[in-house]
């Protein structure tokens, strides 16, 4: 049975932790910790409470990247997008990078989602990856298919006040695109009914334990397990 | 997962792959604690596997095709013990370290899973400093021959790009600090 802390870890709570001086991944991974662990059956308290208005100016990035990340994890897990991640003020004046070398900066303008990108943060698309939801690899965004990087941030914040407007409840399915193409979704169907398959026919011959010797696998060890040196 | 559990594991990847129809193997690196159990030995189990994908970009179908693989396995196989696969650090470490290309370790099916050698993981557990790597580093220290704080910042700088070093120097400094304190006081006690 999960036991709740006292205090959930919102994501409020991890930008005060981080204008304390704590290194940003301790608190945001605590933040994971909550969504993804003991916290996700209360994922609207996570993220519902505002960013404090007065912190020092040095943690401004990191109130951009708290609000965009709000942004990304109500979107994507379909929760209540929370006004706030919406303040203009979130939008950074220019991009940051996260003081990764100029020569990871394309890779990282070309990987970063939209949540992220459209406050001008460029990080790359494993900044969440986690443990929890592995078969997500990379995390996902349901803006993937509105990306465009010709488009300002500020741009991007005014089409974002739009599209809150809308609501992502009553139409789940239109925002679910991916960016692959007919092709590629078709082999990817197939695949995975072919998996779906094969993870049936698991679940109905799954085998006792112990029965499955390691000699009755098809496995070729390629050299022995010691290491030279 | 102790070391036949681990191979059980990746032997069903590879079966999975196999039986979908990849036309290519899937290669990877172990790293973590899967790479102490099955290469160097010093402890029984590890709670997951970690790895790093080397033959395909994360976003590629063929990386889906694997993530599901990997999906299905570890439904079939945590019916029999518990079984946990990450791949949290592997593209982070694709990007501060210069990662080796590894000795192919165990092929199955279409899979193929290859290992660094020690002084990669070495390296990788000095940087990250956490007393729960300390058997581990004080496993490798003999096995890559290193004993001073020294020869630990020489081993780091080899793997690690510069810009990481000195954008991380203090962590550096915190995690070199915790390592050797820990040795020292054994060696004192």
């Amino acid at each position: 049975m999960d036991t709740y802390p006292q205090q959930l870890y919102t994501m409020r709570r991890a930008f005060e932790a981080i204008c304390l001086g704590e290194r940003p991944w301790t608190p945001l991974g605590n933040f994971m910790n909550a969504w993804w662990g003991y916290g996700k059956e209360q994922r609207e308290e996570l993220v519902k409470d505002p960013l404090p208005h007065d912190y020092p100016e040095q943690y401004h990035h990191w109130a951009a990247f708290c609000a965009a990340s709000a942004d990304w994890f109500a979107t994507t897990y379909d929760v209540l997008r929370p006004e706030w991640v919406d303040d203009p003020t979130y939008v950074l004046p220019d991009p940051w990078y996260f003081e990764k070398p100029k020569s990871l900066w394309p890779r990282l303008r070309k990987e970063t989602l939209p949540e992220f990108s459209r406050r001008n943060i460029f990080c790359g698309d494993r900044v969440y990856a986690n443990k929890w939801e592995y078969p997500l690899g990379r995390m996902q965004s349901k803006y993937r298919d509105a990306w465009d990087l010709t488009v300002t941030p500020q741009q991007w914040h005014g089409r974002m006040q739009q599209e809150r407007e809308r609501s992502w409840s009553t139409h789940p399915d239109a925002c679910s695109q991916t960016d692959a193409t007919q092709e590629q979704e078709q082999w990817w169907q197939e695949q995975e009914q072919r998996l779906q398959a094969i993870a049936s026919q698991r679940r109905k011959h799954r085998v006792a334990p112990n029965h499955m010797h390691l000699g009755e696998e098809q496995v070729t060890p390629v050299s022995s397990s010691s290491q030279e040196g | 997962m102790n070391a036949e559990q681990i191979v059980r594991f990746f032997t069903t990847v590879g079966d999975i792959l196999e039986e979908v129809g990849a036309k290519e193997p899937y290669k990877i690196l172990l790293i973590g604690g899967g790479y102490m159990i099955t290469q160097v030995g010093n402890r029984a189990a590890t709670k997951d596997i970690d790895c790093v994908f080397t033959s395909a970009t994360l976003t590629s179908p063929e990386h889906l095709l694997f993530a599901r693989a990997v999906a299905i396995a570890l439904e079939d196989l945590s019916q029999e013990f518990p079984c946990e696969f990450t791949d949290s650090f592997g593209d982070h470490l694709q990007s501060v370290t210069r990662l080796p290309a590894g000795r192919l370790w165990l092929k199955a099916g279409m899979l193929e899973v290859s290992v660094p050698d020690d002084r990669y993981i070495l390296a990788l557990k000095l940087e990250a400093g956490r007393e729960k790597d300390l058997d581990d580093i004080r496993a490798l220290f003999p096995r890559v021959g290193i004993s001073t704080r020294k020869e630990a910042q020489k081993l780091i700088a080899e793997f690690y790009h510069p810009w990481v070093r000195r954008g991380r120097s203090k962590q550096l400094r915190t995690s070199l600090d915790t390592v050797f304190r820990a040795l020292t006081q054994e060696g004192n006690s």
